[in-house]
């Protein structure tokens, strides 16, 4: 009986991949980036081999589902995000997995990446307060 | 207006006999009586249920205070299990997103 806590839209795009490694995530998220013009990305770990993506630019809903399905280790997940109309992705920590550590932060970061950012500050501060906030969230606009 | 999702598994249905008659009871997580139905083979019980809450709000301290008043009603959130890894504490956190 263990639960979740996870970040939702469906304004912008974010992607959940699983069994990838690091610098295949990130060459994926650079070719999104500029083909889609998304203005910025954010790496995410949330365990070993699996990684999150959010992506900076606010996206009507069919756009983020065009991109979410063009990406084969996305698909899976995505399925689940367009039966209930968002994407949700984990910010605690679940059986087995800790919370996700933000590895990386690429071009701006004002918009879908600072929603996300907000939420996982306030996460920190509330429910794990001993821990120190990272300074890639200092650091960003907020 | 922000939103997060509380979602998880829940504690299920278990079956019950009385008086000649099944029963499908629930509890919540400390045990309390929810709430029972009728058993039948055509509606067998559901041990395990995954259950999804919206909490939504101004700010993202009002949201993740309410989540914690949710977590709390349903009594799911438990201390990090025995499987996963012990939290590094604040200097090796940093150490590791540094060097990545």
């Amino acid at each position: 009986m263990n639960s979740s806590i996870g970040f939702v839209t469906k304004k912008g795009v974010c992607l959940d991949l699983d069994y990838i490694i690091k610098e295949s995530a990130e060459k994926l998220a650079n070719y999104l980036l500029k083909k889609y013009r998304l203005e910025g990305f954010l790496l995410i770990k949330s365990s070993p081999k699996h990684y999150h993506l959010v992506f900076n630019r606010y996206t009507s809903w069919n756009q983020a589902l065009r991109i979410v399905f063009s990406v084969y280790k996305a698909v899976e997940w995505g399925i689940w995000g367009a039966r209930k109309g968002e994407l949700t992705l984990r910010i605690s920590e679940k059986k087995g997995k800790s919370i996700p550590q933000i590895l990386k932060s690429v071009g701006k970061t004002n918009k879908l990446i600072k929603d996300y950012l907000e939420i996982y500050k306030d996460y920190l501060e509330v429910y794990h307060p001993e821990l120190k906030i990272p300074s890639i969230i200092m650091e960003s606009q907020l | 207006m922000i939103r997060v999702k509380v979602y998880g598994t829940v504690r299920g249905e278990k079956r019950i006999i009385r008086r000649g008659k099944a029963f499908a009871i629930k509890r919540d997580g400390k045990g309390r009586f929810k709430s029972f139905r009728k058993w039948s083979p055509k509606q067998p019980i559901k041990r395990q249920q995954y259950k999804e809450i919206y909490v939504e709000g101004r700010t993202g301290k009002d949201v993740i205070r309410e989540t914690q008043k949710v977590v709390d009603f349903y009594d799911w959130m438990k201390a990090p299990s025995v499987e996963c890894d012990p939290y590094p504490r604040i200097g090796e956190w940093l150490e590791t997103w540094v060097n990545q």
